[in-house]
């Protein structure tokens, strides 16, 4: 049977081909897509998630989330990020996640209640345990575990894209999801519900290369070439902003998590851990992970790898289904 | 005659505090350190000789002191607050650009070089080594009492009193909750609170009731010796400034913080409301960063801190044109 | 002849230190200042005193501070635990005894603060001097914050403390660091050349029951008395912290000394960007930039260490000692 997931996003550009994946896998039964502030401000994201799931057709309802993090922005000394690197190819500036995505513009419209009213109602009422997957910042899914801790009881998993151990990214401590929402981030991890951590060390493993995007491609389908394309323009970001062992490579973190439900296997070194979220100054939104021996109460799984070739063929098995023949 | 060693960041009122420091027949100046604060330490280091110089102190030693906090820096988002126009800005006098803080006062250069020890290490050798207690007045940042208070906590034992011109309790000027002096080294400020020795504050509370007006400016004039006509230059520049920048209750009267602290040790009687209150400073990194904070509950926490609320404009004045009259 | 100053809270590895810094030719001890950590000021000076008299050392010896620069002000940090004490054949040991086992100290400490002998020895300096802290950084700290123009007497700064992936005090921090995060954010950006020896390398140059046998057979004091350190810290390496290798102890401070004696014990040392956090969860953590940009490197980590070697240089210490 299906696997009834609500994925939380803030798309994005590895967001997309996490929504395209979880739309068209048999394996998962998607009820409803919930975006977030993050990646770009909320009228982006929101916007964006309709596209991608309009371009496949898709009966899925999607819910506009915060568009704010729940207290950094009242903090007039939390750090700031650092200036990003400008990219330039071919005379125009390239960044990892363009304000809109190049697809039409949607037409269909957002659901009437916000992400967190629908978290509540749906998990109040849910009958059997759904799994989340957020792959933004954390804010919708803490906001609704703090409006009814109750909720927590249906929740079978929640699978984070965020972290990173020995891997950073937005500062020498911090990957950005977690960064831009460390106490959201902190209220999840500690709920008492089982939490899967996607870090940078598992994303950053599990790769897409220029070679795999040709096999997209070569599936000429929607998604796939969608996805080729987006992942094209990630590895160009890689190549000069953060190159990555493979060369001609970029991580599509997100749509790691959607694998990760399909093929376990996608992920490696998973190690139960105690895990909490720094708060200020240098370690605002790291991931510290407990080495010691004795370590504290373990409150989290937290991949240290991952398997990219495992997880090239789950994406591409997926968008092989796509019934929309290629632009 | 009662015995005391100065830490200022000369500015004007500070120059002002330094030379009534030195020619008050009531107070022995046995030393003078600088430290960062209106300007740099290598600017407010050769502005205190300067001053010193002027009131005919030149040979009281200068010990160059802190150039930065003892930690606030280490945080960039602490590193640069917004300043007050007040403390930074400039205003202009009959086409005269002028500044209460420049890095450079307009004072004849001292021929005597600052000293090579610096100044926290002065404080632990002279504490040490001394017979007597000495009082010391603080009005810049406390960074040098506060290393040196962290270097040997006996040292105390050695201090009769510390007068502190900073904090403000209903007024503030470099944030809406702190006052510069303390806001520029919160740290500092809280150990020399917690160190256990009486402590007098000059609360910007204070120093705003008595600022001096257009007639205070005129009878300095009149005196007619160095520091009296700097003095009355500076309330001239800060009349202006003030009205310009930060106006206060009084109309057109300006404050000479540090100045207040010397008058209080020449006659008390020139504050004429204190309170004994129970006091801590916020060390934390938010919006309250370095403020005074003074306890109002019936079971207090905190040192229990003398602090000036009130001072007479009049009587400051008094005690700044006897100090000056004579010259040096 | 390298000129150096170590600066200790005695301290069980802080002794084995002390003792290979007096006893090697290739290091010219000018001095001693304790900061309290392990143990309160006046005993890890006591210690630090007792151990040198027990050598016979002339080397002055500075009493340095009895709390951290600033942290203790607020109540905004995280509590530290301390583990009981480890029971072993009916005796209870812990990882640095109050008192060392030597006979009460003649010797008194210098006049001066150690902060201010800091300033005051490298201010007139005619030729660069090592640093080798194994304490928290406060006295260093103090020190740079009231002469920052020291650092151009200082050769290099050999910093015991930190942790990249192996931490003891908290799931992000290594003990010396997180005493005083402030003082070391200072020392980290001085400046001068600073070599982070972190758990991470201390953890691999442990010592081992065998090693300490080693020690005995030399017999000489130094050597009977590091194996007598060294056999504690495995009693309680053990039981709170075992390590890879089995009955194993690390001498953390003692490694620093020899990466100046050689510093080829070091094996991975790692030009990077190091800063230390200050607040809140990871306090007192010492952050490595890993990212392929990473800010502006500011000093050197030790990743790795050659455990063999180390013991073979701590055993030709030894052996000058006195029977």
């Amino acid at each position: 049977m299906a696997r009834k997931i609500i994925l939380d996003v803030d798309t994005g550009s590895d967001d997309a081909v996490a929504i395209m994946a979880a739309i068209l896998s048999p394996d998962i039964q998607l009820e409803a897509v919930c975006s977030v502030a993050g990646n770009k401000d909320i009228d982006k994201t929101t916007e964006n998630t309709l596209r991608v799931v309009e371009l496949l057709g898709a009966e899925v309802p999607v819910y506009r989330g915060c568009r704010e993090p729940l207290v950094k922005f009242l903090c007039p000394d939390r750090l700031e990020r650092e200036e990003k690197k400008k990219v330039v190819k071919d005379g125009k500036v390239v960044e990892m996640h363009s304000d809109y995505l190049d697809i039409p513009t949607a037409t269909i419209r957002e659901q009437d209640i916000s992400a967190v009213e629908f978290y509540v109602q749906y998990l109040r009422q849910a009958k059997e345990p759904v799994t989340l997957v957020a792959v933004g910042p954390l804010t919708n899914v803490a906001m609704a575990l703090m409006v009814d801790g109750t909720i927590a009881e249906k929740i079978e998993e929640i699978v984070v894209m965020g972290g990173g151990y020995n891997i950073t990214n937005v500062t020498p401590t911090a990957e950005f999801n977690i960064w831009y929402d460390p106490e959201a981030a902190q209220r999840v991890i500690s709920s008492g519900v089982r939490v899967t951590m996607v870090p940078l060390d598992a994303t950053h493993a599990a790769c897409i290369t220029l070679d795999d995007c040709k096999r997209f491609r070569a599936l000429n389908t929607v998604s796939g070439d969608f996805a080729a394309e987006l992942c094209e323009q990630r590895i160009v970001m890689h190549n000069a902003a953060q190159p990555l062992d493979v060369p001609d490579a970029a991580a599509v973190h997100d749509a790691l998590c959607i694998a990760y439900l399909i093929d376990p296997g996608v992920l490696k070194d998973v190690r139960h851990v105690h895990c909490v979220v720094g708060f200020r100054d240098f370690c605002e939104g790291q991931t510290i992970v407990d080495p010691r021996y004795y370590t504290e109460e373990k409150n989290c799984y937290y991949a240290f790898d991952g398997d990219r070739f495992k997880f090239v063929d789950v994406l591409c098995d997926l968008f092989a289904r796509d019934k929309r023949k290629g632009r | 005659m009662r015995k005391i060693i100065l830490d200022v960041d000369t500015g004007t009122d500070d120059a002002i505090a330094i030379m009534a420091a030195v020619r008050a027949s009531q107070l022995e100046l046995t030393a003078l350190c600088s430290v960062h604060g209106n300007a740099a330490v290598e600017h407010t280091t050769k502005n205190t000789l300067n001053a010193a110089y002027a009131a005919g102190g030149g040979t009281i030693p200068v010990y160059p002191g802190a150039a930065d906090p003892m930690v606030k820096n280490l945080i960039p988002s602490r590193a640069n607050p917004v300043e007050e126009p007040i403390l930074s800005g400039t205003t202009e006098i009959n086409g005269v650009v002028v500044s209460i803080n420049p890095d450079l006062l307009p004072l004849k250069e001292s021929p005597y070089p600052p000293q090579e020890k610096p100044a926290a290490l002065f404080y632990v050798e002279e504490l040490r080594s001394r017979e007597e207690k000495v009082t010391i007045v603080a009005t810049g940042a406390m960074t040098n009492l506060g290393l040196a208070l962290r270097l040997d906590p006996r040292i105390t034992e050695k201090i009769e009193e510390i007068v502190i011109m900073g904090g403000g309790v209903q007024k503030t000027n470099i944030t809406a909750a702190a006052e510069a002096n303390f806001f520029k080294d919160p740290e500092a400020a809280a150990i020399v609170l917690d160190s256990g020795v009486p402590i007098t504050i000059c609360t910007l509370d204070g120093t705003h009731s008595c600022g001096l007006t257009e007639e205070h400016e005129k009878r300095l004039r009149g005196v007619g010796t160095l520091p009296a006509i700097f003095t009355a230059n500076d309330v001239r520049v800060r009349r202006e400034s003030y009205s310009r920048l930060q106006p206060l209750e009084r109309e057109g009267t300006a404050p000479i913080h540090d100045a207040l602290c010397i008058a209080y040790l020449i006659d008390p009687a020139v504050a004429t409301r204190t309170v004994t209150a129970a006091c801590k400073v916020d060390c934390s990194d938010g919006i309250s960063e370095g403020r005074l904070q003074v306890d109002g509950r019936h079971f207090r926490e905190g040192a229990e801190v003398h602090l000036i609320l009130e001072a007479d404009p009049d009587k400051l004045c008094d005690i700044l044109v006897d100090t000056f009259l004579e010259e040096g | 002849m390298t000129k150096v100053i170590l600066d200790v809270d005695t301290g069980s590895d802080d002794a084995v230190a002390i003792m290979a810094a007096a006893l090697s030719p290739e290091i010219d001890l000018v001095g001693i200042c304790t900061v309290w950590g392990n143990q309160a000021i006046e005993n890890t000076t006591d210690n630090t005193l007792r151990l040198v008299d027990a050598m016979g050392l002339k080397v002055p010896v500075y009493k340095g501070c009895d709390t951290a620069m600033v942290k203790y002000l607020t109540h905004d940090y995280v509590e530290n635990v301390e583990r009981p004490a480890v029971m072993h054949n009916g005796k209870a040991f812990i990882m640095h005894s109050e008192h060392l086992d030597l006979p009460e100290a003649v010797s008194k400490p210098e006049d001066v603060p150690a902060a201010c002998f800091y300033v005051d020895y490298l201010r007139k300096a005619k030729e660069k001097v090592t640093l080798i802290p194994v304490g928290p950084l406060t006295n260093l700290g103090l020190a740079l914050r009231i002469a920052p123009d020291i650092v151009e007497n200082i050769e290099q700064i050999v910093v015991m403390g930190g942790g990249s992936k192996i931490t003891n005090c908290n799931s992000w921090s290594e003990s010396n660091i997180w005493h005083d995060p402030e003082a070391a954010q200072i020392v980290a950006n001085c400046g001068a050349k600073v070599v982070w020896v972190p758990l991470d390398a201390t953890h691999q140059a442990c010592i081992t029951l065998d090693d300490c046998k080693r020690f005995r057979e030399i017999d000489t004091f130094p050597a009977r008395f590091a194996a007598d350190q060294c056999e504690q810290r495995i009693i309680v390496h053990n039981a709170q912290q075992p390590l890879d290798i089995p009955d194993a102890a690390a001498v953390h401070d003692a490694l620093c000394v020899a990466y100046v004696i050689d510093p080829a014990v070091i094996t991975d040392l790692r030009h990077c960007h190091v800063e230390i956090g200050l607040s809140g969860y990871g306090e007192g953590q010492t952050i490595v930039d890993q990212r392929a940009y990473p800010l502006e490197k500011n000093g050197y980590f030790a990743y790795d260490a050659d455990r063999f070697k180390f013991v073979d240089m701590l055993c030709d210490c030894f052996k000058r000692g006195k029977k």
